[in-house]
């Protein structure tokens, strides 16, 4: 199972260049840690929409996932442009199994 | 935070569960040096290696967003690192440009898959019979039977193998100078020991009890089976297995020579069976352990094999007490023979001597 997330640079703290690359990557991994929580646990999702004389006047939707991930790889951590840094991260098969036959797991 | 999760880990690693089975785990950080400060960045790109090797062994994940048609303006995840560790080395440190990197290997508790796929082995020694006097010929003969069968229901069980050593002796005195049994004989009898492995032995009491009461005279045939599970590694005292039952003896009226009941059937099977549930509840979550039978060069040679559920591929550790540093190596299991596997030492130091102990890693 694989996901990828995406951080960008110049929105991180820090005060070199090289510290924001480095926590760009920690955004980007977190990210794609996040995807994979909602590939195994799936999402809780929620929407709202209304529509005043023919036209859409408010949208909403929220998204909230919780979930245990173990053994998660780092496939690859790469610039993809200039300013934004993406991570690829995979779970092997067996521990994507193990992971569901323990059910969604309750945080305190 | 960074410094605080680091402590957070360290101190967890202390406190680790006895049962647990280990992985090894990879790791790799990274920090930006400041100024010419590289002493620093390596402390903080260690952390961040370790803080990496800790979330692959477990990471909760909590996010939410919020979306409207002009796009999303609310987006949050967290993720919470938990982790372990026995000890970790550093397999690669270097600067990079503007960065330090530390690469670590680490080896993580991992409470998960720990109590399946293994079978330790248990050696059954003696196991004496004590007939209280005056007891039918009959139910000594029952209970000597049951006895003789005391293996094949043990043999049952699924996370242990049972090595039947009953016609062994028991060595005098054994306990005083710290020998096992099964040392001594096997010596003589020029067999490998189980020595990573258990020893079960104790005593069966046979007796009878009278609960008379004002009409009838009641008396009962008590059976107690008392064993000790050792540790034959540490010789050790693991466990206390203490099954009782009761038959139906005599039943009869005061005054009556008639008896309702006089010759009980004892049947002990039963209690062996609770035996080996005990047994499965006390050994099925505790590691699953080797000797080191010989050791030449990197190449190692494990006391056990396929019938103990080890498989090519899978990872032992042998922890060696007394040495300052690097007191751990990892074996990877290449061949596995029915009783026996071996496998290469994956780091160049520190070397394993034979008799050393290794622990499945999983």
């Amino acid at each position: 199972m694989r996901a990828i997330g995406y951080a960008t640079v110049s929105i991180q703290p820090g005060r070199s260049t090289a510290q924001k690359q480095l926590n760009a990557i920690r955004a980007a991994k977190l990210a794609a840690m996040r995807e994979l929580a909602e590939k195994l646990y799936g999402a809780n999702v929620a929407g709202q929409a209304s529509v005043a004389e023919g036209r859409i006047v408010n949208d909403l939707l929220r998204s909230e996932v919780e979930g245990l991930i173990r053994g998660a790889r780092v496939v690859s951590i790469q610039p993809v442009r200039n300013d934004v840094y993406q991570a690829e991260l995979e779970i092997a098969a067996e521990e994507v199994y193990a992971l569901r036959s323990r059910g969604r797991p309750v945080f305190q | 935070m960074r410094v605080l999760s680091l402590a957070l880990v360290l101190i967890l690693g202390c406190v680790g569960s006895v049962y647990a089975g280990y992985r090894v785990v990879q790791g790799e950080g990274r920090a930006a040096i400041a100024g010419s400060d590289i002493a620093s960045a390596r402390k903080a790109a260690l952390a961040e290696a370790l803080y990496d090797a800790a979330g692959k062994l477990q990471t909760k994940v909590r996010g939410f967003s919020v979306q409207s048609a002009s796009g999303i303006f609310r987006e949050e995840s967290s993720a919470l690192v938990e982790g372990r560790f026995k000890g970790y080395h550093i397999v690669r440190e270097e600067r990079q440009g503007s960065a330090f990197m530390v690469s670590i290997e680490a080896i993580g508790e991992d409470d998960q898959n720990s109590c399946e796929g293994k079978r330790v082995d248990i050696d059954v020694r003696h196991i004496g019979v004590r007939v209280a006097p005056g007891l039918q010929g009959h139910i000594v003969q029952s209970v000597n039977e049951g006895l003789s069968r005391a293996s094949s229901v043990l043999e049952q069980g699924v996370s242990f193998r049972i090595s039947d050593q009953r016609w062994l002796p028991k060595l005098r005195g054994a306990e005083r100078f710290g020998a096992s049994d099964n040392d001594y004989y096997s010596q003589l009898m020029g067999e490998i020991p189980s020595a990573a492995g258990y020893s079960l032995s104790g005593t069966i009491v046979v007796e009878r009890e009278r609960r008379d009461n004002l009409i009838a005279n009641v008396t009962d045939v008590s059976v107690t089976i008392s064993l000790k599970l050792r540790d034959n590694f540490s010789g050790a005292h693991v466990a206390d297995i203490v099954k009782r039952v009761k038959f139906a003896d005599r039943r009869s009226i005061f005054g009556l020579d008639e008896a309702f009941i006089s010759q009980p059937k004892v049947n002990i099977e039963p209690l062996f069976d609770e035996v080996r549930i005990e047994l499965e509840r006390i050994l099925a979550c505790r590691p699953l352990r080797a000797m080191v039978l010989e050791a030449k060069g990197g190449n190692l040679l494990l006391s056990v094999g396929q019938e103990h559920g080890v498989a090519a591929g899978d990872y032992f550790l042998v922890t060696l007490p007394g040495s300052k540093t690097n007191g751990w190596q990892i074996v990877r299991i290449d061949d596995v023979d029915v009783k026996r596997s071996s496998g290469k030492a994956l780091k160049p130091s520190p070397v394993v001597p034979g008799k050393s102990l290794a622990i499945l890693m999983r």
